[in-house]
């Protein structure tokens, strides 16, 4: 074996080490943070966990399954907006309510999956961002429900979670578990045929994959997911406002799959924390932030396709693998 | 008499104007290995899209164990024991040999729901089995894509034999293959599909491969089948010497 390989897995040693290190360590800065932090980064801390959330519910459809919604935030929305009637105007309880905004979200992404995941990219794009601006015009058409442009305000998450501590505490365990659960989807058999479907749809169909019924699984359950970080948001912001649906918030979650990478399930892990970090860093300095950040996703695009991830992973892994 | 696996019947395909697939009739014993052969542009790969499901059915029947399947998508034909390998290598280039095999195994034993549990385990020791048998067994843990073509190949019947199918159609398996390697891998599919009582209906532009595997040769032309005999009788045919074997080539 000569110098440069034995260098190479020296490096790749080093490698592993630091990237089976880096989650616990992420976690236990997360798990501390509140004894050490004020209300202020707490706030911070639970937007990023929000938005990571959001982001990862996305990557399972356009990682795993290949397909890029740009109205995702649509199901992110009516999760929100769903929790919050159920909660303010109709007086159900937190759990009811958080239930029944998974379940539109859920119920919603079926029905627009149903009719779009047959489609080609090209149309599957259009048909997911014409719904989404649709739920958008919905919202801020709809007052009486929605309070429209002026927002639906007035929210209140259940009394032991009105602290921020306590809220941070609950989303940070909402998180990890959704998280972890779309690590598991990712590496199960639906994940690894999803993926099949993904790179080779005709080649899974010639071998008895039904490919439009992966494919409408894997966008059913990345609304529902999206739902959840909705009904976070919602009770986060005491209120949910006309936005939330709007392409801007489809296109943030893509940007931080982009950043991070697509092919790594803690592509929008990593993705979701540098945007929310650099947006708020770069708008201290200068309120044209989406330029800069903007220029700086030019440049990952251009140097770095596969996301920043791939600076310390090497190649993305084979289905099924992170 | 020896009972048909699968019987065509006024089977025709269109794409625009233009006929590619012209009434053909036809019909398949079990056990037996059959050549599709005929010129390019003939509509070889077209008949085995039909057979197949990757292409709709609107003109014609197709029964298959005595099913009509004409109506069935490509993955429910899968299911009833149809398998395929292409005429170009057609695997999942991201995943590992192993994931290439363990995918169709998972979707045979109707597992690729589970939303909870690890795949990378899952059905391992038959994978490795086919793997092995199809001579890939010290690549297990590499990715399809970095593989040479020829074990591309090896592999894509490995795929297409997880389904353990009654009928395996091979749309020119040795195409791409290097002259030296192509005996080696013509024995292993003869084998396979001796061994496993499989039927099998090849396309092949290699002769030499046609005329010393197939048991019957159907011979196409222009979209409509010309011939159908013994492959001796093939060899004397004067139609099929005229279009194909030997003097006027056409496509």
């Amino acid at each position: 074996m000569n110098g440069v390989e034995l260098q190479r897995q020296k490096y790749a040693g080093m490698r592993t080490s630091l990237e089976r290190l880096s989650l616990p360590f992420v976690v236990a800065v997360l798990l501390v943070l509140p004894a050490f932090s004020g209300t202020a980064l707490l706030l911070q801390v639970t937007s990023v966990l929000i938005f990571v959330l959001f982001a990862c519910s996305l990557n399972l459809l356009v990682g795993t399954a290949g397909m890029v919604s740009m109205g995702h935030a649509a199901f992110f929305a009516i999760g929100g907006y769903t929790a919050g009637i159920c909660a303010r105007d109709m007086g159900m309880s937190f759990p009811v309510a958080v239930a029944l905004g998974v379940l539109a979200s859920t119920a919603a992404a079926l029905l627009v999956g149903s009719l779009s995941t047959r489609l080609s990219h090209a149309y599957f794009i259009m048909l997911t961002l014409a719904f989404g601006q649709l739920i958008h015009a919905l919202i801020w058409k709809w007052r009486a429900l929605t309070g429209g442009d002026d927002g639906f305000v007035g929210l209140q998450p259940p009394p032991p979670l009105q602290s921020v501590e306590a809220y941070y505490w609950f989303t940070l365990a909402a998180c990890l578990l959704c998280v972890v659960i779309l690590w598991r989807i990712t590496v199960s058999p639906f994940g690894v045929t999803l993926a099949a479907v993904r790179d080779n749809p005709s080649r899974a169909s010639a071998i008895g994959i039904n490919v439009y019924r992966f494919r409408l699984a894997a966008f059913v359950m990345s609304g529902a997911f999206s739902g959840i970080a909705g009904i976070l948001q919602a009770f986060f912001s005491r209120g949910m406002f006309p936005d939330a649906a709007n392409f801007s918030t489809s296109a943030n979650a893509l940007v931080a799959i982009l950043l991070g990478g697509s092919q790594y399930f803690f592509g929008p892990i990593v993705g979701g924390m540098i945007f929310v970090i650099a947006r708020n860093l770069i708008a201290e300095v200068t309120p044209y932030w989406p330029l800069i950040l903007g220029l700086m996703i030019c440049l990952i695009a251009v140097y770095r396709p596969d996301g920043l991830l791939r600076l310390v992973r090497g190649k993305a892994p084979g289905v099924g693998h992170d | 008499m020896t009972e048909a696996i699968l019987s065509v019947s006024a089977l025709s395909h269109k794409f625009g104007r233009r006929t590619v697939i012209d009434d053909i009739s036809l019909k398949v014993e079990k056990g037996e290995f059959r050549a599709i052969i005929g010129p390019n542009g003939a509509g070889k790969t077209t008949f085995f899209n039909l057979l197949t499901g990757a292409l709709a059915c609107r003109h014609g029947e197709i029964t298959f164990r005595n099913s009509r399947i004409s109506n069935l998508s490509a993955h429910e034909r899968c299911r009833l024991g149809v398998g395929r390998t292409f005429q170009i290598s057609n695997v999942f280039p991201n995943a590992t040999v192993a994931q290439n095999i363990q995918i169709p195994l998972l979707a045979r034993e109707r597992r690729n729901w589970q939303l909870l549990s690890r795949a990378c385990r899952m059905l391992r020791d038959e994978a490795e089995e086919l793997a092995g048998m199809v001579g890939l067994s010290a690549s297990m843990n590499k990715v399809a894509s970095a593989l040479p073509y020829g074990d591309r190949r090896r592999l894509e019947l490995a795929i297409a034999l997880a389904w353990r199918p009654a009928l395996l159609l091979l749309d020119e398996p040795a195409c791409g293959v290097s002259l030296q390697e192509r005996p080696a891998l013509m024995n292993l599919v003869r084998s396979i599909v001796r061994d496993r009582g499989m039927t099998a209906i090849l396309v092949e532009h290699d002769m030499d491969i046609v005329f010393s595997m197939a048991d019957r040769i159907s011979v196409l032309h222009r979209g409509q089948l010309i011939a159908e005999d013994a492959p001796e009788r093939i060899l004397k045919n004067k139609e099929v010497q005229d279009v194909y074997l030997g003097g006027r080539h056409d496509g």
